[in-house]
């Protein structure tokens, strides 16, 4: 049994009939995934001794951010990875040509970069920067929203 | 990234003929290997780092001076200059390296780091600079010298 489903049988079957509230139960393996994915860079960076790689404290920042993705099902294909000084956590979807990244560098600031492509033209993009961790969790809301909506 | 020294580089002449140029995967996540190719190549391909923000993106004209310079890769792609160049109102353009034939540089590349204005420039080109690339190969490659 996976570590998602003991997770959904331990909030019993009221929880289960609900699609929102599915959506609210932890999803403790991608959680996990995530903080894996940060210590490999942290250790990069110790490794590398390297100057323009993300510091222990923008790694903590990432880590504070990605906690605070509600629900935390938004978490399942991120990719997380290093850029110079900063980390990029990025979904991408091939069918509906949406894009998000999220830009991590100095506590409290974060970037968000969305893009949109419908046959082949890229229709929307923009970067915004917020204090509000809230507003990742908004802009994925409309990533994983389906075309229809 | 993976690099040896390379001697240092001088913006040259300006190339406009539509060949193949090259782009080696210096890190794992400048492609992404699909269970069912094709594989593709990922937008950090075509990020300036600040450090080649003087000359621009380095990209060859043959596979084997791809990874030249670098002491490991993860393969290497190709896209053809007019796709570069195409991009529309972004003022893309190819120059030689003077001190290496075989090297060029995509020059005027938007930096991540100076604004959200060229963070959202730079997103969307290297977004767009992957989509029209294509992968020759996610394995690293090394081309022995002929001696």
């Amino acid at each position: 049994m996976s570590q998602n489903s003991m997770m959904a049988e331990s909030h019993g079957s009221v929880m289960a009939e609900s699609s929102v509230e599915k959506l609210t139960i932890p999803f403790p393996a991608e959680i996990m995934r995530v903080f894996k994915e940060l210590e490999r860079i942290e250790r990069e960076a110790k490794a590398l001794s390297a100057r323009n790689m993300p510091s222990l404290e923008t790694i903590e920042w990432a880590m504070e951010v990605l906690l605070r993705v509600v629900p935390s099902s938004y978490l399942l294909g991120s990719e997380i990875n290093a850029f110079q000084a900063e980390i990029h956590v990025s979904w991408e979807n091939g069918q509906s040509g949406k894009s998000v990244v999220a830009f991590l560098q100095k506590r409290p600031e974060l970037k968000i970069y969305h893009e949109q492509v419908v046959n082949g033209e890229v229709v929307e993009h923009t970067v915004v920067t917020t204090e509000d961790v809230g507003d990742l969790s908004a802009r994925l809301r409309w990533f994983f929203r389906p075309a229809a909506d | 990234m993976a690099t040896t020294p390379r001697i240092s580089s001088q913006l040259g002449e300006r190339i406009d003929d539509d060949i193949d140029l090259y782009r080696a995967f210096a890190e794992k996540n400048f492609r992404e290997r699909k269970t069912n190719p094709p594989h593709t190549v990922r937008y950090w391909a075509y990020l300036l780092r600040d450090e080649d923000a003087a000359d621009g993106l380095s990209v060859v004209r043959t596979p084997k001076a791809a990874v030249k310079f670098l002491s490991r890769n993860y393969g290497y792609g190709s896209i053809r200059l007019r796709d570069i160049t195409s991009l529309s109102n972004d003022g893309l353009h190819i120059r030689l390296d003077a001190s290496d034939p075989e090297h060029a540089f995509v020059c005027n590349l938007p930096l991540l780091t100076i604004s959200n204005e060229q963070r959202d420039a730079a997103m969307r080109i290297a977004k767009e600079l992957a989509r029209r690339s294509k992968v020759i190969t996610c394995n690293p490659v090394s081309f022995p010298d002929k001696s």
